[in-house]
């Protein structure tokens, strides 16, 4: 079971909701996936549209668990004072926190999102900060207290899968209590397969879902591919080897003699 | 309330307003007191309880934000 927090969920498939072709797509998507926790925003109402009453009454229903983000932010102030709108709207003391400092990477400023989670912690959220692969910031994260980290495996959006294996595989083996969700690059279900044989908790998907030319199938895959990634990895995978290693005993096998080699 | 004019924004527009007017009844006027709305004043997160006790200021930034789709 993912363990988040005090919660269980059996679904090791978190969810984005932007970017979809219709709310019906979305709604099928988040339902073939098994998601249980979806990711959601807050952007300013239109006092004549109302549309954000429309998308809350449309995803209630669902009854998934909410991670509100705080995308978009980019300082420490806004972070938090978006947390606490969210905590008000959404009824929850989770949040995704994410700070961005560069505006076409959109890679986390990780002294302001470590500040931010240091100041959202002391209040009771429960932050899941967005961070880079970078092993010192996730110590420090979660020095302030955090219990579940969100590294990326590329820039948002871009599909680019696990960029950098070995500073994931490190913070997996130096953090192995810690809950660590991938979040962000993934494009496709091969790429979560692989992160969660990597040791990985969960991973977040939006845009390869979303925008694939088969959302809700795509929905599927992911979850098809995360759910073999996590049962391959309590298996136990073999190790590579440098050379081959007959799978067939060689005991009994016809027309072997003692002076037979091979070159 | 006096009859002197102060310019705040919403969500980024500008409007003119009566001097004194307190939070809640500008939120009402503009249909904005919904369940699922929150609201912020210059960066600051007000409360729902607290609606009555803001009076906005000139050049108050109010944000009224509502669910929305995201990753």
């Amino acid at each position: 079971m993912l363990k988040i927090a005090d919660h269980k969920f059996s679904s090791r498939l978190l969810l984005g909701t932007a970017r979809y072709p219709s709310p019906e797509i979305l709604k099928q998507a988040i339902l073939i996936s098994g998601a249980e926790i979806i990711t959601v925003s807050l952007r300013r109402e239109s006092p004549e549209k109302h549309g954000g009453a429309r998308f809350w009454e449309f995803i209630r229903p669902l009854q998934k668990t909410i991670l509100p983000n705080t995308a978009g932010c980019r300082s420490v102030k806004e972070a938090v004072t978006t947390a606490h709108l969210s905590r008000e709207i959404f009824q929850t003391n989770w949040i995704k926190l994410e700070v961005i400092g560069d505006d076409y990477t959109l890679q986390p400023d990780t002294g302001a999102l470590i500040e931010a989670a240091r100041i959202l912690n002391q209040e009771g959220f429960e932050v899941l900060p967005f961070t880079t692969d970078d092993l010192v910031v996730a110590d420090k994260l979660l020095q302030v207290g955090c219990r579940v980290l969100m590294p990326w495996g590329s820039p948002i959006g871009s599909g680019q899968g696990l960029n950098n294996l070995w500073a994931l595989k490190t913070m997996r083996q130096r953090f192995p209590e810690s809950t660590l969700i991938i979040d962000a690059g993934l494009g496709r279900p091969s790429q979560a397969c692989l992160a969660m044989e990597l040791g990985f908790d969960a991973v977040l998907v939006n845009t390869a879902v979303a925008k694939a030319a088969g959302p809700v199938l795509m929905a599927e895959a992911f979850a098809a591919g995360v759910k073999a990634g996590r049962a391959a990895h309590e298996a136990g995978m073999i190790a590579a080897q440098e050379m081959a290693q007959a799978s067939t005993p060689v005991l009994g096998m016809p027309f072997w003699s003692r002076t037979r080699t091979t070159t | 309330m006096s009859l002197k004019k102060i310019r705040i924004k919403l969500n980024g527009k500008e409007e003119f307003l009566p001097d004194g007017k307190i939070l809640k009844e500008y939120l009402e006027e503009r249909n904005l007191l919904k369940q699922y709305y929150a609201v912020a004043v210059n960066e600051t997160f007000i409360p729902k309880s607290e609606y009555n006790n803001v009076v906005l200021k000139d050049q108050d930034e109010v944000e009224v934000l509502a669910p929305m789709q995201g990753g």
